[in-house]
């Protein structure tokens, strides 16, 4: 018989199942709990939303009341949007163009014609969610002017304007046919441009064209005019939910377009109440290694008698943790073996309706690494509580 | 390996306090107490008088004494546990009076757990020591079912079974006639021998048969 097998009938003597059975039950909640909630708040933050707008905040300065009166555009100043750039939760920041300049676009739809005066906006183009080999405006060159609006516009005219008025429903793929014309007028100058629209913008809400369009357009109709500061901006962002964001827009009493802000309120609420749930895990979990530590001294206490005895013989102290040390750790690899297995049932629970609600599931790997982390720290506690013990009680006797 | 113990002004502490009259060659003995490898040195006293702890002090097992013992000159009090294991595993034989076997093997495990701790000696070895201490019959047994005296012949050999420089037997005979003694002395005399390890005894008047070289009363 080999030396482990006989060293492990010694140890193994008054191991008491019913403690590890208690241990492993307390551990196997705390860890179940755990995990779910780290997955759950993964899930609810994950970016890779489904229309993958949530990455983009558009944020505009806040009107006080007296400039909408007296016509005055508000806008930030450039020391503004240095800060906010400089802000931990701002990847990349645009600032929109506004026209200095009237336009009015009209569409030719045979019966009827459709013209009203209209107001356009350009930003970066690395913003603009429109295929780049359509999104591009040489003065000159190009005759057609390229446009991005907003979805949210296509849905006002489908269903509150084309219906009421009996003009034709407009679909995405239709859209791109029409005839616009667009008319551009300052500075005692007016044309006539021809325009298409390239896409509908779910991050967007406004008429877009091409930066280079804006520019050459603004130095042409408003000529000579004082620069306007810009008063929106489109921020790209990891984390739209992120609270410091909406702190950061109370403070300065900007405004959020959109209904971003919404789902930053719900994700904040979701992520206070799964760091709550969390937290109870934790506390469980907590408990359960109370647990295993007192079973552990419990059991070392019973069999000091063998434990010293072997050191005696010549066994060393790590050759006697070795074997408790083992076995906690494959206790606890199962344990998290099922707490992960537990951890993708439960999670299957939401993953429809979360869908439903337009977020896709994240990788369970930060919820696996949380749940390996805590079972890891557990593990080497132990472990290293019964080294000293064991340490201990090789020190010669007085 | 340890070529000499050497023993100087030594007490166990609960005697520190009550040695007006102590009569003993070794407690606080004036002159440094020399133990060469190779001898054979009988300790004799009656009850009480600290044969017991005289061999824990030397195991390493209890540190409760003044004075200094040393291997070699080194004071043992400042070596490590890993020193301590090493020196258990190839360089001190120890039958404590206690036995201290695992009650819960057979007696042949008690001594293959230490050889596996050794790699001393092919394993038919204990079978032929069994037969030599007359308990091979009793080989597989389990050593709480078995006799003190049988019990002791099975420490005895699980001492055996191990690379030795000095060999410490507290009372080895002490549950054993005066044949098994005589058996018990031949088979310690001969591996002893294959080491040259030095042997020291405890006794309070029954001793293991050796020709001593020394012997010291308590």
């Amino acid at each position: 018989m080999t030396d482990s097998k006989l060293l492990g009938r010694l140890l193994r003597r008054n191991i008491s199942p019913g403690q590890i059975a208690a241990f492993a039950a307390s551990s196997l909640v705390g860890l179940v709990i755990i995990l779910t909630s780290v997955k759950f708040y993964t899930d609810i933050t994950s970016t890779s939303s489904a229309d993958g707008s949530t990455d983009y905040l558009v944020i505009s300065h806040g009107i006080s009341g007296v400039g909408s009166i007296t016509g005055g555009a508000e806008g930030f100043t450039v020391e503004e949007i240095e800060r906010m750039k400089n802000q931990p939760w701002v990847k990349r920041l645009g600032i929109f163009t506004t026209a200095g300049f009237s336009v009015s676009a009209g569409i030719d739809l045979g019966d009827n014609s459709l013209s009203t005066a209209l107001f356009l906006e350009s930003l970066p183009d690395e913003f603009v969610d429109a295929e780049p080999s359509q999104w591009h405006f040489t003065p000159g060159t190009t005759d057609v002017v390229p446009i991005v609006i907003s979805k949210d516009y296509l849905a006002l005219y489908n269903f509150g304007f084309a219906s009421s008025r009996g003009l034709p429903q407009i679909s995405d793929t239709m859209s791109g046919l029409l005839p616009i014309n667009l008319t551009v007028s300052g500075n005692g100058l007016r044309h006539v441009f021809r325009a298409r629209i390239v896409g509908f913008s779910n991050r967007l809400n406004t008429i877009a064209v091409p930066q280079s369009f804006m520019d050459w357009a603004n130095s042409v109709y408003a000529g000579g005019e004082t620069e306007i500061s810009p008063s929106r901006v489109i921020v790209e962002t990891d984390n739209p939910g992120d609270p410091a964001i909406k702190a950061y827009l109370a403070d300065n009493g900007y405004d959020l377009g959109g209904d971003k802000a919404f789902a930053g309120r719900a994700s904040m609420i979701a992520g206070v109440l799964t760091a709550i749930i969390a937290g109870v895990g934790a506390v469980i979990t907590l408990l359960s290694f109370g647990l295993l530590l007192l079973s552990v001294w419990l059991l070392l206490y019973k069999n000091r008698h063998t434990t010293e005895l072997l050191m005696l013989e010549g066994f060393s102290a790590s050759q006697i943790c070795g074997y408790y040390s083992r076995l906690i750790a494959a206790v606890n690899a199962a344990l998290l073996v099922i707490a992960i297995a537990a951890m993708t049932a439960i999670s299957a629970t939401w993953t429809g309706p979360l869908e439903s609600a337009g977020i896709s599931g994240s990788s369970p790997m930060k919820a696996i690494a949380a749940g390996a982390a805590v079972s890891i720290i557990m593990t080497f506690g132990a472990i290293i509580a019964i080294r000293r013990t064991i340490d201990r009680s090789f020190s010669p006797r007085r | 390996m340890i070529q000499t113990i050497s023993i100087h002004g030594l007490i166990p502490e609960v005697f520190a306090d009550e040695n007006a009259g102590l009569q003993s060659d070794i407690w606080l003995s004036d002159r440094t107490i020399t133990i060469d490898r190779g001898s054979r040195v009988l300790v004799e006293s009656s009850s009480g008088k600290g044969k017991s702890s005289l061999i824990s002090f030397i195991y390493g097992r209890r540190t409760d004494y003044n004075g200094t013992i040393a291997f070699d000159g080194n004071d043992i009090r400042l070596l490590d546990k890993a020193r301590w294991t090493a020196l258990r595993r190839r360089a001190l034989a120890w039958l404590p009076q206690e036995m201290l076997l695992f009650p819960e093997l057979t007696a042949r495990e008690n001594v293959e757990i230490k050889m596996s701790l050794t790699g001393w000696r092919p394993a038919e070895w204990i079978e032929e020591a069994f037969e030599r201490l007359g308990i091979a019959d009793r080989i597989d047994a389990q050593v709480g079912r078995m006799s003190v005296g049988q019990q002791q012949r099975v420490a005895i050999i699980r001492a055996m079974a191990q690379p030795s420089d000095f060999i410490l037997l507290d009372e080895p005979v002490s549950h054993l006639d005066t044949e098994s003694n005589r058996a018990v002395a031949a088979f310690i005399e001969e591996e002893a021998g294959s080491t040259g390890a030095g042997i020291i005894v405890t006794s309070v008047g029954n001793p293991l048969l050796l020709n001593y070289t020394t012997t010291y009363a308590l």
